[in-house]
């Protein structure tokens, strides 16, 4: 039977010893067909959850679903429609790319040297030498051709482009594009706001274990605030602006400040009226400036979800 | 591809296999050089005479007379410690299972393969299972050639017995092996493992020694717990195998195979 979610948990949780939670009830689908990133600062709970997709790790309560089976009953059956590279690649050092590559092909039933050729031509990779000999960034590719060669139904990817230079960046975005166009499904966790803001068709946050937010890329790109910049013509004190109602995360060094701002601009406009103002940018906000609503520096949420 | 892990471990440690197996295989040859002269093999005998037992509890125990003979002085002198020498490649192996790959993190890569722990576990296993037996086949093959090449005239030695007297070295290897294996599975940690079964392999063996010369000591007692014990690494050249104790040995290694896989089943991986 085809399942349409191809990533189901119900309250996953994993818990270690001194009752500290990498993940704590997490409930998520991911779909057929498209890319979801996961999103969050290190130590969030990302590998924690794919190792418990993988069943690598297991879960203290809950449960998950991958393709509509069991992730834990039905693992081997499952992790053969994947495809997956981990955060932290570690492959055996004195062998080749090409003896990797086979052995990984033999034990998922073969492999297509051809595929796998058009891969490594494509990220300009040389398969020909020892593992030991590559960069990070050559490592990287490699981890990739070994998620993508069986062309398998979901793609699961722990930080995937980390190590990749910027040309590079592009090939792996329009390897994911097509994957998706093939009916694929990837799900890729990432704390780059510009990655996952470049493919990903849906995001969700992830902070302390606890998924704040699960959210449509173009929906978030429209968050209902905006990033007001203003240079005035002298240096002006924060505490009128803080004090405008709708204003928020205000920042002012000398004539210039910035702040974002929920609803109409009717009430900031009537605060400024005694200043003289040289100028004034409004921007939509930045991936990372709605991220930044999830996680202050300090830690704790801000706003409500966008 | 069920054997693809197998072939894979087969195809990237033989080499150490070989050398394993001619440096072993060549100390045992080494030992013929020796038994050429008759008049040491006489002299060692009439000294083992005059050892006090701990000392020839240490050489493997009992029969000074046998241990006089080329069949006693080759397995005093090398079947004694054959199980010793294999202990080290069995560890070696044994971290190579489980260990090693999940302390550099490979199993990351490789657990998300549609691959069973269980299947992984026992074609590791079973790969380092064949490569003792062809570290036997090297050992028994350089005693063997060295005694051809010599004359088995000059020595009188039954080809056979040296057989029998690698093959004894198997079970006990074999246990080890599968000892290592126990502790990755239960700790999922290196330096663990790789303490623990150098703990076992000396423990065992010094127990043992102990224990036969001070049979009324707490080691008499401790020494049933030993594998040392239940290989008799010096009398088969005498007296052949000793199937009840290669039994018990294989038992044992059984034992603690299905437990690994078990225990490997129920873990979290590479936490």
């Amino acid at each position: 039977m085809e399942h349409n979610a191809i990533i189901q948990t119900q309250n996953l949780s994993k818990q270690y010893k001194g009752n500290v939670y990498a993940l704590k009830n997490l409930n998520l689908d991911v779909q057929r067909g498209e890319i979801f990133g996961y999103l969050g600062p290190n130590g969030a709970g990302k590998t924690t959850t794919i190792k418990l997709l993988l069943d690598m790790i297991r879960p203290s309560s809950g449960q998950a679903q991958l393709f509509g089976s069991d992730v834990t009953r039905d693992s081997v059956a499952v992790r053969g429609r994947l495809g997956f590279l981990p955060g932290e690649l570690n492959l055996w050092e004195r062998q080749t790319s090409m003896q990797i590559i086979r052995y990984i092909g033999h034990v998922r039933g073969g492999v297509d040297l051809r595929y796998v050729h058009e891969l490594a031509e494509r990220l300009q990779f040389d398969l020909t030498k020892k593992v030991r000999s590559y960069s990070t960034g050559n490592k990287r590719k490699l981890g990739l051709i070994l998620a993508l060669m069986n062309q398998p139904e979901l793609l699961i990817l722990d930080e995937p482009t980390s190590g990749l230079d910027p040309l590079m960046q592009q090939i792996f975005n329009e390897l994911m594009r097509e994957a998706r166009d093939a009916g694929r499904t990837v799900f890729l966790s990432s704390h780059v706001l510009g990655e996952v803001q470049a493919i990903c068709d849906r995001v969700g946050i992830l902070r302390s274990g606890v998924l704040q937010s699960v959210q449509r890329v173009d929906s978030l790109s429209q968050a209902d605030f905006r990033v007001v910049t203003i240079r005035f013509q002298a240096p002006v004190a924060a505490g009128f602006l803080t004090a405008i109602p709708n204003v928020t995360d205000v920042h002012v060094h000398e004539q210039e400040a910035k702040f974002q701002l929920y609803g109409d601009f009717d009430p900031v406009l009537r605060a400024l009226s005694g200043q003289y103002i040289t100028s004034m940018e409004v921007e939509k906000p930045t991936l990372e400036d709605i991220f930044l609503k999830f996680y202050n520096t300090d830690g704790v949420r801000q706003t409500e979800p966008v | 591809m069920i054997g693809a892990v197998f072939i894979e471990t087969l195809r990237r440690h033989w080499r150490g296999m070989l050398w394993w197996g001619f440096g072993s295989g060549l100390l045992g040859a080494s030992q013929l050089l020796v038994l050429q002269d008759a008049t040491t093999i006489q002299q060692m005998g009439e000294l083992m005479a005059t050892l006090p037992p701990v000392f020839i509890d240490a050489f493997g125990g009992g029969d000074a007379q046998y241990m006089g003979t080329p069949a006693g002085y080759l397995g005093s002198n090398f079947f004694s410690l054959g199980l010793i020498i294999f202990a080290f490649y069995a560890v070696i192996a044994g971290l190579n299972v489980i260990a090693n790959e999940e302390d550099r993190g490979q199993f990351d890569l490789l657990l998300s393969l549609p691959l069973a722990r269980t299947r992984l576990v026992i074609e590791k296993s079973a790969a380092f299972a064949l490569m003792l037996i062809g570290m036997a086949v090297i050992v028994f093959g350089c005693i063997a050639g060295g005694l051809l090449l010599v004359g088995t005239e000059i020595i009188e030695v039954d080809m056979t017995r040296v057989l029998e007297s690698v093959i004894n070295i198997l079970p006990g290897a074999l246990a080890i092996l599968m000892f290592t294996v126990f502790v990755s599975a239960l700790t999922g940690s290196r330096p663990v493992a790789v303490g623990a079964s150098a703990a076992f392999v000396a423990i065992g063996y010094f127990v043992d020694i102990i224990g036969k010369s001070a049979p009324d000591s707490p080691f008499g007692g401790l020494s049933v717990l030993s594998y040392h014990r239940y290989y008799d690494g010096v009398f088969v050249m005498r007296d052949g195998l000793n199937i009840g104790n290669m039994s018990i040995l294989l038992v044992v290694a059984a034992i603690l195979f299905a437990v690994s896989i078990g225990l490997f089943n129920r873990r979290d991986v590479g936490v």
